[in-house]
């Protein structure tokens, strides 16, 4: 296993809030890491300083050992935590913009995910369902053979049975070598994929251990263990 | 990668814009047809009156709506909800920027060219120019290149190219540059457009900028070089603050 995500007292300040105050987290490759936290704790600073959506204001955030840039944009695979698609563009027309630009698009892979989903390559996103825009944007996320998928609230704001679609798509997607990065703050429905959990709270780690750690020393599950945590 | 982006600025821009485009010709094709019909009869002429101004209505439409296509993709596509998937593609800002400022002056030439082409159905069409001959264009156009030397035509050239390129860098500083701020981005909007707008006055750069440095020349007495200069390096201000606004505060909606 190497080193795949690294950042060292990072910290983003924006005019009026610190949004993270010294991050010290390393992620190792072949895993699937939930980064969880309430809302305002600085999942998606974290998640956009290391697609280079944000600049730092102190330390650094590395991706397989390099400073976010166009070059490790092209071994990262990001869902932002809203649709980012053209909606003028159809699906066919989405799949050939993904082919352009990354070289690692599994095109046959997201032409048999959405046709499992019953979609029409030549439908346009304009005119899709909210939820079908999320599983499009989804689906062509994870049809890329990147070495780190950076996934935002991939399940908030979806129905029970989206929820295990997009789940289902993750697992059966990404690959053995590659490190999946989710976050949100629905513990109960992610855990059962879960390798390791990594809690924030206003912009610090207050900690990061593997599911199974979690589960035989203190004899809790992620979820309980959250709500405990961040009890009000 | 720059060619990558530059199709797919097209393909985006020209889904509303081939449209202008096509409908003006179109209507220039009904216009000329009519205007053959002018002096038929009252009713006759007041329908080829309209159908002339539906004409011009879609020439203004092509001049002014091809401009307005350009800046609401910029926004949309690198500030907007399109930016998260824009951004962070692996190509560099400066590709970024190029890419749509590149396809900005292919589509300014293109609708100069349709609009007189267009200008050209009509009057082909109408019968107004059964008088001239195929080669009087070209005579035409022998003489005017032949007025002055090659030196003055480059300078119009990019007289031309440095003028719609910093009208297009103005406003994509301004919508980036505002964009960086939370709070109160009408007013950094406003404050951006004069403050670009006195820049420019200052560096004798407005005459550029209303496209009137790509004709005037200082007659007898050379081409104005350092005018030209002058608005290079107004095309090169507003490209840095743009391509640093982009890379160092990208603040996305």
């Amino acid at each position: 296993m190497s080193t795949i995500l690294e950042c060292r007292a990072l910290k983003k300040r924006y005019i009026t809030k610190e949004a993270l105050g010294g991050v010290d987290l390393t992620l190792e490759t072949g895993r699937i890491v939930g980064l969880l936290g309430p809302n305002g704790s600085g999942k998606t600073t974290l998640i956009k300083l290391a697609c280079g959506l944000l600049t730092p204001t102190g330390g650094e955030i590395l991706i397989d050992g390099r400073k976010p840039s166009p070059e490790t944009n092209a071994v990262v695979s990001y869902l932002p935590e809203r649709i980012a698609l053209p909606l003028w563009m159809t699906a066919e027309q989405a799949m050939d913009f993904y082919g352009d630009f990354y070289a690692d698009f599994r095109r046959d892979a997201a032409e048999d995910m959405i046709d499992r989903l019953k979609l029409e390559q030549t439908q346009t996103i304009r005119t899709m369902s909210k939820g079908m825009r999320e599983k499009l944007q989804l689906i062509l996320t994870m049809a890329r053979a990147a070495k780190l998928y950076l996934l935002d609230e991939p399940i908030g704001g979806v129905d029970p049975a989206t929820r295990d679609y997009i789940l289902k798509t993750i697992l059966t997607n990404y690959s053995e070598d590659a490190t999946v990065l989710i976050s949100t703050h629905l513990i109960a429905d992610v855990e059962a994929v879960l390798d390791e959990a990594v809690f924030l709270r206003e912009g610090s780690v207050m900690l990061h251990e593997s599911v199974d750690a979690i589960r035989e020393t203190r004899g809790k599950s992620v979820d309980e263990l959250f709500r405990e945590v961040f009890a009000y | 990668m720059l060619g990558k982006l530059m199709k797919h600025e097209f393909r985006a821009t020209g889904r509303v814009a081939l449209p202008l485009c096509g409908v003006m010709l179109a209507l220039s094709v009904v216009a000329g047809m009519a205007l053959r019909f002018w002096n038929a009869s009252e009713a006759v002429s007041r329908a080829v009156g309209w159908i002339g101004t539906l004409y011009g209505g879609s020439v203004f439409a092509v001049a002014v709506g091809v401009f307005a296509v350009l800046m609401q993709h910029y926004k949309r596509n690198l500030l907007g909800d399109e930016g998260y998937l824009m951004r962070t593609l692996p190509v560099s800002v400066h590709e970024l920027l190029l890419s749509k400022l590149f396809a900005a002056l292919c589509w300014y030439v293109a609708a100069a060219v349709l609009i007189a082409l267009s200008a050209f159905l009509v009057g082909a069409l109408s019968g107004e120019l059964r008088d001239v001959r195929p080669g009087d264009l070209w005579d035409a156009l022998r003489r005017l290149f032949s007025y002055r030397d090659a030196s003055y035509w480059v300078f119009v050239l990019l007289g031309v190219v440095g003028a719609l390129s910093v009208t297009t860098l103005l406003f994509y500083a301004d919508f980036t540059l505002s964009q960086t701020f939370r709070k109160h981005r009408f007013l950094y909007h406003v404050m951006a457009v004069v403050i670009f707008i006195a820049l420019l006055r200052l560096t004798g750069s407005l005459n550029a900028l209303a496209g009137r440095a790509a004709v005037h020349t200082d007659i007898g007495g050379g081409v104005p070089w350092l005018g030209l200069a002058e608005l290079y390096v107004s095309n090169a201000v507003l490209y840095v603050l743009t391509w640093a606004a982009l890379k160092f505060r990208p603040n996305i909606e």
